[in-house]
């Protein structure tokens, strides 16, 4: 008999609460503009740069569009995963609205489902702008079932990387996390392809590369379209789960160790 | 409620934007086979199907080669996705581009040989000028029109030694002490290998020949200064006293063979010891013996109907010197034999351009004269492919492994039936892109005249036919002669006239000054003078031997007749056949020049016509 355990939610709450949760959350991200920009912005412009601009001074137009489109679209979809978990759950922690949130009748899913939803939101915007970017001026054409299949692959494809992030913001201060995070992000996409073709590499980086996620979500992009190197799907979808897995697991020790004691 | 709307009005823009999206107008089917075409795309990027392959050591039946920015590729090395152009070869015979490893090179030398399947030469002594104008352009992987080319640049030869005699002022060597140094300046010029003229009967006390030679001792100090700094050393040699001693002296190969006497147990027993190649040059030496070969090639050849004048001049006349030892070229031929039966690796090469071989078409020849000496069909194609890569520095040419260029000549019949049948041509190919073949060159229409009167010189300079008179001199060649033009009013009969005046320098061996009527404003297009039968001009001058020069825009080197120039004015008529290796359909210019016999001189021209 323990009447200090709050009767369990209903699910109708629970959607509400989400709801509240989601909202509240995209608002307070839509008035950052200092994350939103940049976030927004700087996928679009390498796109701009490297994928449109020095496609049309080679030959194959369209091809070299095509790729970058996939490889930029990851780059663009893992960046807000990283940094909506790493800096802004890092933040929470140390101002305690996260040890506020969690002693709240509030369900703890309800805070990273609201999490995932922003981040996945802000994919979107990117991949929509990277589409109609590479459609209209890199002469991309691709089936639609391959345009659904991009846009979904790098949709769930985040969710490795919010895992990822999760476990940074919970493991350092919140001054550290952006820092950590762009030390994580930044190498990341380069050696993984994302920037600069994959077999434009030295053999033994190509190699390297099979240990980050980004790689293996950019494999996958790419074997949408035809243009992987080469080695099956499902290995690429094995990592990617393994990752997810080993940085919730992860995470999961970091958040017993969070001071609530704010 | 409000919620759960918004996420299906979002998704429905979703998808709504997704079915705006470009899609392919035809649907790609991943992986599938693209129609095969049967011509070679623009981009060295392919796989080429239906074909027997000759790598440059053996055979593949019925197998493919896949082409990927210029170079052969292991056909499973590009994601199977990425699928290269496929080109029908219908059933063709590939072999590596040739190469030829005795050539000297200047002018179109590099056109020619490509135009006729030989990708690569090997030049043994050429202007290092020429040399180093085209060394670059063997590294590019970019489509050519030339072949690539590697230089011994400056041959090693002693003062009024074979090499000296053709005007180049070239450096000579006297002594064994110089060898390290001699050797490391033409390393520092750029020359990939070291090649060393060699005459042992050139000390001796009866010598009669025009040459003198460097002695043994220095023979051998220069190869081994050539081993010292670690270039290949090629000797020629022209008989079988002085091959003895490039073998005793540790030369790497050597760039003749012989006629005369048959190659002693005691050359071969050193040649198979010390793994010395030859290239034979049975081409040169079949034209020493007037074999008549080149004639042959003009009459009945799969060339005959596509040979440019230039070329055909060139093996119309062979050496055909006097005074050879009997059985000369039975001999040269029964020396390969040897050689070959003693496991001593033969190499293909012409001597080309010198008289009665060119380039090319005579390394297709020098193959079928490998095979009647012995070698197998695959054997003289080896001599011609996977040797020089296995012997010279020539990076990976000569082979169709993978990583090799792509340079490779597709033929209609199977060269291993009969060797002629590298003659065959179908395609020929250079850094993975199809250039134009002997039997593919552009025709130029060039402009014609139905009127003959070039010019009178009534009224001034300008001709009625062809564009305009120039000075001309050998200044284009770092020469100091000069000369200038002008019209005068009261010439040869007494009207207008165009009068040249100049002087001859000595810093051109093969000077010239003059004037020149050029027939469009470059010299790289020509004009069709072949409804003509001859060119009549009037002249006075300076009394001696003048020059009438015929340029056509392929060939550099102008063709050209010789006529007497008096102090009285008289008529000159020359008949335009009589100037050989000239392609009349094609002219760029024609001059009346000076030489060396005038060195001070002025003529008048006038009433210059054809008829």
């Amino acid at each position: 008999m323990n009447i200090s355990q709050p009767a369990p939610l209903s699910l109708a709450r629970r959607w509400t609460i989400l709801q509240l949760e989601t909202k509240t959350e995209l608002v307070k991200t839509f008035r950052t503009p200092a994350f939103v920009i940049p976030a927004l912005l700087f996928p679009v412009m390498f796109y701009v740069f490297f994928g449109l601009l020095f496609n049309a001074i080679g030959g194959h137009p369209g091809n070299a569009a095509k790729y970058m489109m996939a490889t930029y679209a990851v780059f663009g979809g893992i960046g807000p995963a990283l940094f909506s978990f790493g800096a802004d759950v890092a933040s929470d922690k140390d101002k305690g609205i996260l040890s506020l949130k969690l002693v709240s009748p509030m369900p703890v899913s309800s805070y990273f489902a609201a999490r995932i939803f922003t981040a996945m939101l802000f994919a979107l915007i990117i991949i929509m702008s990277l589409f109609t970017l590479g459609a209209v001026f890199g002469e991309v054409t691709m089936t639609h079932q391959q345009w659904f299949l991009t846009l979904v692959t790098v949709l769930s494809g985040t969710l490795p990387f919010c895992a990822m992030g999760l476990f940074i913001g919970l493991s350092v201060s919140a001054k550290a996390a952006p820092a950590i995070v762009n030390i994580v992000y930044l190498p990341m996409a380069f050696l993984s392809g994302l920037w600069v073709p994959i077999h434009l590499f030295p053999a033994s980086l190509e190699m390297l590369a099979n240990v980050f996620p980004a790689y293996h979500l950019a494999q996958l992009t790419l074997a949408i379209q035809g243009n992987d190197s080469g080695a099956p799907w499902y290995l690429h979808v094995a990592a990617l789960v393994a990752y997810t897995l080993i940085f919730l697991g992860l995470s999961v020790k970091q958040f017993k160790r969070v001071d609530n004691r704010h | 409620m409000r919620f759960s709307l918004i996420i299906i009005v979002c998704l429905a823009l979703i998808s709504a934007f997704i079915s705006l999206l470009p899609t392919p107008e035809v649907t790609p089917q991943q992986g599938s086979v693209t129609s095969a075409t049967t011509q070679l795309p623009e981009s060295g990027s392919y796989r080429l199907t239906n074909v027997t392959v000759f790598d440059g050591e053996s055979w593949h039946e019925n197998t493919e080669l896949s082409i990927h920015e210029g170079r052969i590729i292991s056909p499973g090395s590009l994601s199977q996705e990425e699928t290269l152009l496929v080109v029908d070869g219908k059933g063709g015979y590939v072999i590596p581009g040739l190469i030829d490893t005795h050539t000297h090179s200047w002018n179109n030398a590099l056109q020619q040989s490509l135009q006729y399947g030989v990708t690569t030469t090997l030049d043994m002594f050429t202007d290092s000028r020429f040399f180093l104008s085209k060394k670059q352009q063997r590294n590019t992987l970019s489509p050519q029109q030339e072949a690539d080319l590697f230089s011994a640049g400056v041959l090693v030869t002693s003062k009024g030694g074979h090499g000296t005699e053709y005007g180049i002022p070239i450096p000579t060597i006297a002594t064994p002490q110089e060898a390290p140094e001699f050797v490391a300046a033409r390393l520092a010029e750029g020359s990939d290998y070291i090649k060393i003229v060699y005459d042992a009967s050139a000390s001796h006390a009866d010598h009669k020949g025009r040459f003198t030679s460097i002695d043994y001792e220095t023979l051998q100090a220069v190869v081994t200064a050539a081993h010292e700094q670690r270039v290949l050393a090629v000797v020629h040699v022209m008989d079988l006293t002085s091959a003895e001693d490039a073998a005793k002296a540790g030369a790497d190969g050597l760039v003749h063979t012989f006629g005369g006497k048959i190659a002693s147990d005691e050359l071969i027993k050193l040649m198979q010891e010390q793994h010395i190649f030859v290239i034979p040059t049975l081409s040169i030496l079949a034209s020493i013996a007037g074999e008549g070969r080149g004639q042959a090639l003009i009459e009945n050849s799969p060339f005959s109907e596509f040979m440019a004048p230039g070329a055909k001049h060139a093996i119309a006349t062979d050496v055909a010197a006097k005074r050879l030892p009997e059985n000369y070229f039975a001999n040269a031929q029964e020396n390969t034999r040897l050689m070959h039966k003693a496991g001593i690796r033969i190499l293909a090469g012409t001597d080309a351009p010198n008289q009665g071989t060119t380039h090319g078409i005579s390394l297709h020849d020098e193959l079928v004269m490998l095979v009647d000496s012995g070698l197998t069909p695959t054997e003289a194609l080896q001599a011609a492919t996977y040797l020089p890569y296995a012997i010279f520095p020539i990076g990976e040419r000569g082979h169709l492994k993978v990583g090799a260029r792509a340079d490779y000549l597709v033929l209609n019949s199977d060269p291993r039936e009969d060797i002629r049948h590298t003659q065959q041509i179908r395609w020929v190919v250079k850094n993975g892109s199809k250039v134009p073949a002997f039997f593919e060159l552009r025709k130029t229409s060039a402009a014609t005249s139905e009127s003959g009167l070039v010019s009178q010189f009534d009224s001034g300079l300008t001709p009625q036919l062809g564009n305009q008179f120039v000075v001309s001199t050998d200044q284009m060649m770092r020469g100091n002669s000069t000369a200038t033009i002008e019209h005068i009013a009261k010439g040869c009969h007494n009207n207008g006239a165009l009068r040249v005046q100049g002087t001859i320098g000595k810093q051109f061996p093969y000077p010239w000054s003059g004037t020149f009527l050029m027939f469009s404003d470059s010299i790289d297009t020509g004009y069709n003078l072949s409804n003509f039968k001859r060119i009549v001009f009037d002249i006075q001058g300076t009394q001696g031997q003048f020059r009438l020069m015929v340029l056509n825009p392929q060939t550099m080197q102008p063709s050209e007749v010789s006529f007497a120039v008096d102090k009285q004015c008289k008529q000159v008529s020359i008949a335009l056949k009589d100037i050989t290796g000239v392609d009349w359909q094609n002219v760029s210019g024609i001059g009346w020049v000076a030489g060396a016999t005038t060195p001070e001189f002025e003529f008048e021209l006038d009433n210059i016509y054809f008829e």
